[in-house]
């Protein structure tokens, strides 16, 4: 019987189209996945048919297909009961186990069968002769195998057990879905949960489908091991597979019914009254009329009662519980883990309450939309009540209306109730700022409007569908359509349904633009919805066989006058806002596609890269007057300039690049032989190349060591509304903006150049180039922002509006208002670099005086939390940094806050304007965590000198000049405020982030010295290894060369310093062992793997252990792709006890008997005694190592 | 007032369900007799409003049935063949509903129209129970009464007796006599009984055809002397239906009885009083025959 049970069930399913329908999709999908170039998700430089790459697809792909099981597995163990053939089965002498697990492998083995067809999609994807070579490696069978064996099968075998014993103890495929539903979400959610370096075993352990298994097994891996290392069943992925294989077999024993026969369910007795009510047989009401008449205009009523009962039907299900318990779930977890910088957490400001509520509930209102429409609109024909329903005189639009109704009621109360959700976590924590109509205003005009719209658009295909399935797939596939319109030059709003331009909500500047483009994309999209809406109810599919073609046949009658006039009228609304739109993004501003910016910047390198060693006249002066008009986004800037030819040569011409949003910008440069203009409006100089770049021609050339005036004028305008990239430097409150936004640049622009690989390769450009050679002493003289940039005077007078500041660089030296708007004078009194910003918005001002440097922090009037904390770092920062690298070159320093468009913190001279989204609202009551707030004020201050005085020349290492000795100043500064733990954690942190950042590298992982402006080794590794340098060499030596360093390069531009310059000051005087540490740190990738393999304490006396620890340790150096050479190791490295688990540890002192012990690569022994019996052994406690994986550490005893 | 005209009905698999189908049903109960498969419950639905038809016209009452759906839809009722209901609601809140739906707004009325349908097809002690729990005899009652909601002018019902036993058949055969005379009523059925009993005007159909029409007794009265019958073994059947238009043939006693049509007695035939049956099952006879 098992047999033939295995044979009936492959058998029957061969027979249905399912079967061929989803093998092909599984076919088709891996295939295009592995052959479409566009598509990587194994990150960049790896190959997509290495290993690793095909291993996490087909993991990946074992997710997806958990609707195979549903399909297959979920069906055979309901198709008795849903067919009606219980009665006929179950009458029959069964065998419960062989029955049960016969129909349950042969549908497990039709499931196995439709996704070999994933490693074999994949394989023939590779095979293609379009695919980039580039991405592609030796095309192993084993690569494809391997993963099917221990992924897919285990995987599979799991998901089908549960599948099957949900839907035999539920009847209903209803159970089973939301089995998968709820198993999605949850799988989404624990993501977040399992973020923390401590529960990433636990996630890759307990991933059904592997996907987090093998992103754990490979998390630190180079691009080299992702290629060539096959995955090997071992480790946490055997246990995870032995896991999910026991679950399985435990789950089908149990609840498989396999020892008992199969029987019909039991009829449930009806609840309230138990049997007939006898005594209403005495009342019968056989004299009542029952001849009353229906009226015929009725129609409000109808609608009223049928959306009553569409909503009840809706709401008093277990699904929608179901949906509830699965939406709070999300925003409880959302709310709950921190999302600010180190994990430290952040006010729950209303704005980004509104972002829980809508990341979380997005997922599940499509959920909602996608299988309530085919719920509700299929709802009479599903209960077998559609002829009845249907013959009745109640007009089509009722029921589209009601039933519309009703699942919008459904997303309306998941919203209102996250909304009560958030208010309440907010109250909680002790925020009472609720911003309500924020709260409305966000939720259902930018979200709620738009699912209302897509209810539609479900209900339509619905409508158009033969059957649920068929509309419920056609909704997902437009969901999914949704990836494909940026590709196909698609990517403007106007072409994706229900869209507009995502509003980005700032507490400075408000809704700003978003308003006036969400009434007319909304208006758009309302018109066209309700177009769709009449067709969708003139199409009302009534009685089982109408088919589509008759009901169109029908369409006139069914909508009657008044809806042909309704559907001309959304359609005119529709043409009309379209136009509208069209018009202002299309005519009044450009709207550029990706892939035609792509085009733009490919030919803007073609045209002038070869010019771009060209000698450039540098500005060395600027006095700029400069207008802001915020209500109207517009500023008029005009600048008096002084130009020098620093060059050797005689400069003929120059590459200008003309700001955006600009209407007119005007260049004009004085010889002896009189003005040179040149002007975007003139029509001879008109003629711009790519990204609006003109050459200066000059009339008479400009000699080396000549100095000309010149002025630059600009008049930058908003006009009407954009589609993307909209101008977020000029706002109604809160401006800022760079003078290379503002003003005209001069030369080639590096920063233009197109970076991401494959677009390049697309248009026939060379692989990219991030850097000059650390040793090209021709780009000594440039400094890091290019060629003719240096340090300048600067003066400037800003005007706004009467109620807003408006800063610069400089000092303050007077302020007057005229004609109702305000105006500062702003001048410098040292070199700036040539790199400035204009702010303006309504502030409120800190100020403090600290010796005889005035602190000003401007800050939003709702943002004053965190002031004394930045003021404080401020402080600390001053002295810190006068005494150790020299003094501060500035009598002010000010911190200014800008909206939350942009979320970085950057450093002007005396001046560091801030994003509202950096520091102001974190949350700095756990005394535990990391301050963020201190540590990036102090990183942005220590620019002051790292940049605001000792620039780096134009070559490879110049961001390790800036930035790492920038963020190792801040931790500096942090440890002596918050000691040893404080800086264990950032370290912990960052090294984390550069390891595996590393991974995703997109052409070749650098030297520390030869940093091509890589954020995870300047920022990440630069301030561990810093910090290792200070271990080893002393702060001292080390500030001391610091101060040399700065004392020589001072505002120095002929040369500029390189890193070679500063690792120079620390060989100097150092021991051939110091040498050797500093060469493996500046010049290689030096990686160390040291782990504590066992402890062992023995009690020799009375408060005396002895402590046995043997240690395992190996060193590295890799090469820029990752393939490791191993190296001899022999150093010494602290060892410390703990009492505390060290991921849990209160303050530095946790770590006791701290001592440094002389490690050698292989095994070492360690023996000591201590007083106190230890529980914790810690190898290098205070992150001094870059260590590959820091996790195994430590260990208990 | 029911005048059906060259209706047609083929369906994608190629069957054609209605075949020039032209019929005239004045006010009173009309029987459809068919066999199974015949095109009746197309032709019911078609009337009802659910289904479409290719070519042909429906007029009721100088009401275009196929172009003015809505129209139709207040005045109708109708008893699918089998149905469904939606789970776990009452007998008396979904009946309510259908009511609100047909266009019984007045609570009062609702009420009397409500608890009168549920006491006269013998729910009423039952109204407080989800329908979904019903008997299959139960459900069906309650078809009917949701038929009735309303008054309709023109009812339709698809088989409505299927299910029932002989006592709920004679209140509803009661029920359908006192509600007839001012209104259309149509009765599908391959049930015999059902017609002779109940209608003056009937129609076979068979293969989308309507293959007779008239009042019952005539049609007997014009089959007089046509049917003869006689009691034979099961294996002389074969040879019998061989020589003889063998009409039908039924069980009796452990016997067959068989009828057959013919002007002249066959030899060791003898006469038999014609009804309703021999009526149909002469008609479809000749149909297959003529096929």
């Amino acid at each position: 019987m098992f047999f033939q049970m295995i044979r009936f069930e492959v058998r029957y399913f061969i027979r249905q189209p399912s079967f061929y329908i989803t093998a092909a999709v599984f076919l088709i999908l891996p295939f295009l996945m592995m052959s479409v170039n566009r598509i990587n998700l194994a990150g960049n430089n790896a190959h997509k048919n290495g290993a690793y790459s095909v291993a996490m697809m087909t993991a990946f792909f074992g997710a997806f297909a958990l609707f195979l099981v549903i399909n297959f597995v979920a069906n055979t163990a309901i198709r008795n009961a849903s067919t009606k053939m219980e009665e006929l089965i179950y009458c029959k002498p069964l065998q419960p186990a062989a029955y049960q697990l016969g129909r349950f492998l042969g549908a497990y083995f039709v499931v196995l069968a439709v996704f070999c067809m994933v490693p074999f999609g994949f394989f023939l994807g590779a095979l293609m002769t379009w695919i980039n070579p580039d991405l592609f490696g030796e095309n192993k069978v084993s690569s494809y195998l391997l993963p099917y064996t221990y992924l897919a099968i285990p995987t599979l075998f799991a998901l089908s057990c549960c599948a099957y014993a949900l839907a035999l103890k539920f009847r209903s495929m209803m159970a089973v879905n939301l089995f998968a539903i709820g198993l999605f979400i949850a799988y989404d959610l624990s993501e977040s949960l399992f973020v923390a370096p401590g529960y990433r075993f636990i996630a890759a352990l307990m991933d059904p489908f592997g996907v987090r298994t093998i992103t754990e097994m490979g998390r630190y891996w180079s691009m080299f091991e992702k290629n060539t290392s096959l995955i090997v069943l071992d480790g946490v992925l055997l246990q995870n597979r032995l896991l999910w294989l026991g679950i399985g077999v435990v789950v089908i024993g149990l609840f498989g019914n396999l020892n008992r026969v199969p029987a019909l369910a039991r009829v449930k007795r009806q609840k309230g009254k138990s049997g007939p009510d006898e005594k209403a047989i005495e009342r019968l009401p056989l004299e009542s009329v029952i001849s009353y008449k229906g009226q015929v205009r009725v129609g409000w009523q109808q609608l009223l009662a049928r959306t009553r009962f569409e909503i009840q039907q809706v709401i008093f299900t277990p699904s929608f519980l179901i949906l509830l318990i699965m939406a709070t779930t999300l925003m409880i977890v959302m709310l709950t883990i921190p999302e600010g910088m180190f994990g430290t957490a952040i006010w729950p400001l209303t704005q980004s309450m509104v972002r829980v509520i809508q990341s979380a509930l997005n997922i599940v209102v499509m959920i909602i939309i996608a299988f309530y429409s085919a719920e509700v609109v299929w709802r009479e024909r599903e209960a077998g009540m559609g002829d009845v329903i249907d013959s009745l005189p109640v007009h089509n639009l009722h029921f589209w209306l009601s039933k519309l109704f009703a699942v919008w009621a459904v997303v309306i109360l998941l919203v209102c109730y996250g909304m009560v959700l958030t208010i309440g976590f907010q109250l909680a924590s002790g925020f009472a700022d609720i911003d309500l109509r924020q709260y409305l205003v966000s939720l259902f005009y930018f979200s709620v409007l738009p699912w209302c719209l897509l209810t539609v658009l479900a209900f339509l295909l619905q409508v158009l569908s033969s059957n649920k399935y068929m509309g419920m797939s056609l909704f997902v596939l437009f969901i999914l359509s949704s990836f494909a319109m940026e590709p196909l030059g698609l990517g403007h709003n106007m072409f994706r349904f229900a869209r507009a331009p995502q509003l980005i909500y700032s507490d400075m500047n408000g809704f700003g633009w978003f308003l006036t483009t969400q009434f007319w994309y909304m208006l758009y999209w309302t018109g066209l919805t309700v177009a769709m809406a009449i067709t969708g109810y003139g199409l009302w599919q009534r009685g089982p066989q109408q088919r589509l073609r008759q009901r169109i046949s029908m369409l006139r009658y069914q909508i009657g006058i008044w809806g042909r006039r309704a559907l001309l009228g959304s359609l005119s609304i529709f043409v009309l806002s379209g136009g509208n739109i069209y018009y202002n993004t299309m005519v009044l501003n450009n709207y550029t596609s990706p892939s035609a910016r792509y085009d733009d910047q490919a030919n803007y390198e073609k045209s002038y890269a070869s010019y771009a060693d060209n000698p450039l006249p540098s500005i060395t002066q600027i006095k700029a007057t400069v207008d802001i008009y915020p209500e109207t986004r517009s500023i008029v800037a005009v600048a008096e300039i002084l130009l020098v030819n620093r060059s050797t040569k005689v400069i003929e011409k120059f590459l200008v690049g003309m700001p955006e949003h600009s209407r007119v910008s005007r260049v004009s440069i004085t010889s002896k032989a009189g003005s040179q203009v040149m002007d975007t409006l003139d029509p001879v100089t008109r003629s711009a190349g790519p990204l609006r770049s003109y050459w200066f021609v000059f009339t008479e050339p400009m000699a080396p060591g000549e100095s000309r005036k010149g002025t630059i004028e600009v008049r930058r305008e908003n006009h009407g509304f954009v589609d993307s990239d909209a101008d977020v430097n000029v706002v109604r409150n809160g401006t800022f903006i760079n003078n290379a936004e503002l003003f005209p640049v001069f030369g080639y622009q590096p920063g233009n150049l197109l970076a991401d690989r494959n677009e390049r390769r697309k248009r026939g450009l060379p692989p990219p180039m991030r850097a000059h050679k650390l040793e090209d002493s021709r780009y000594y003289n440039q400094s890091i922002f290019g060629e003719g940039v240096g340090f300048i005077d600067f003066e400037t007078t800003i005007s706004t509006t009467k109620d807003q500041i408006a800063i610069a660089p400089g000092y303050l030296q007077e302020q007057w208002v005229e004609d109702s708007r305000a105006y500062f004078h702003y001048k410098m009194d040292a070199p700036i670099a040539n790199y400035y910003a204009f702010l303006s918005a309504e502030f409120e001002v800190a100020k403090e005086e600290y010796k005889g440097v005035k602190i000003e922090v401007f800050h939003h009037a709702s943002h004053g939390i965190n002031m004394q904390r930045m003021v404080e770092s401020i402080k600390a920062s001053l002295d810190y940094y006068s005494e150790s690298y020299g003094p501060y070159q500035h009598r002010q320093a000010r911190i200014i806050e800008f909206p939350g468009y942009r979320s970085f913190a950057q450093s002007f001279a005396n001046t560091i304007p801030f994003s509202e989204r950096i520091g102001f609202f974190s949350d700095l009551r756990d005394t535990g965590a990391v301050d963020p707030v201190y540590f990036v004020t102090a990183h942005e201050m220590a620019h002051q000198w790292w940049g605001g005085q000792v620039d780096g020349a134009n070559v490879q290492g110049n961001t390790l000049l800036s930035e790492s000795l920038a963020h190792y100043s801040a931790l500096r500064v942090s440890e002596n405020k918050y000691g040893k733990l404080h800086s264990r954690k950032i370290l912990s942190f960052e090294l984390d982030r550069y390891l595996r950042e590393r991974t995703e590298e997109l052409v070749a992982e650098m030297p520390w010295m030869k940093v091509e402006n890589q954020a995870y080794i300047h920022y990440r590794k630069g301030v561990v290894v810093m910090n290792s340098i200070r271990e080893v060499i002393g702060e001292a030596r080390l500030n001391a060369v610091l101060k040399d360093y700065v004392e020589e390069f001072k505002f120095k531009e002929t040369p500029y310093p390189t890193t070679l310059d500063l690792k120079a000051r620390l060989d100097e005087g150092a021991t051939e062992s110091e040498k050797a540490f500093l060469k493996s740190i500046f010049e290689q990738i030096t990686l160390y793997d040291i782990k504590v393999l066992s402890v062992d304490s023995i009690e020799v006396g009375t408060d005396e252990f002895e402590v046995t620890l043997v240690i395992e340790a190996e060193r590295f150096i890799a090469d820029g792709y990752g393939e490791e050479t191993k190296l001899a190791m022999d150093e010494f490295i602290e060892v410390g006890l703990s009492v505390l688990d060290p991921e849990q540890l209160v303050s530095s002192s946790d770590i006791y008997h701290l001592d440094r012990f002389r490690i050698k690569s292989g095994l070492n022994t360690l023996n000591f005694t201590v007083a106190e019996n230890p529980k914790y052994a810690v190898l290098d406690p205070f992150v001094k190592l870059v260590d590959r994986e820091p996790a195994d550490n430590y260990l208990e005893f | 007032m029911l005048s059906i005209s060259n209706l047609e009905k083929t369906y994608e698999n190629g069957v054609k369900a209605l075949d020039d189908v032209t019929l005239n049903i004045p006010k009173g109960l009309f029987g459809l007799l068919g066999p199974n498969g015949a095109g009746k419950s197309s032709l019911m639905r078609t009337i009802a409003t659910l289904q479409s038809a290719d070519a042909g016209s429906i007029v009721f009452d100088q009401l275009d049935v196929l172009n003015q759906p809505n129209e139709l839809r207040s005045r109708l009722g109708y008893l699918p063949q089998s149905f469904g209901v939606y789970p776990r609601i009452s007998a008396i809140d979904l009946l309510d509903h259908l009511a609100i739906l047909k266009g019984i707004v007045n609570r009062g009325e609702r009420r009397e129209v409500v608890n009168g349908l549920l006491a006269r097809t013998n729910l009423y002690q039952h109204r407080k129970l989800a329908v979904s729990g019903f008997s299959g005899g139960m459900k069906q009652r309650f078809g009917i009464a949701q038929a009735l909601i309303g008054d309709p002018d023109l009812l339709i019902v698809d088989e409505p007796t299927a299910g029932l036993d002989p006592e709920e058949r004679n209140r509803f055969h009661n029920l359908l006599i006192e509600l007839g005379e001012n209104k259309v009523i149509i009765l599908s059925t391959h049930i015999v009984d059902d017609v002779s009993e109940l209608c003056p005007k009937m129609a076979i159909l068979a293969s989308g055809k309507i293959l007779l029409e008239g009042n019952p007794i005539s049609l007997i009265t014009s089959l007089n002397n046509n049917i003869w019958q006689k009691t034979v073994a099961a294996d002389e059947l074969l040879e019998l239906q061989n020589e003889l238009a063998v009409i039908s043939t039924r069980l009796m006693a452990g016997k067959t009885m068989v009828h057959v049509l013919s002007e002249s007695a066959p030899e060791g035939f003898q006469s038999t009083l014609v009804d309703l049956e021999d009526v149909y099952f002469s008609t479809l006879y000749n149909h297959r025959s003529a096929a």
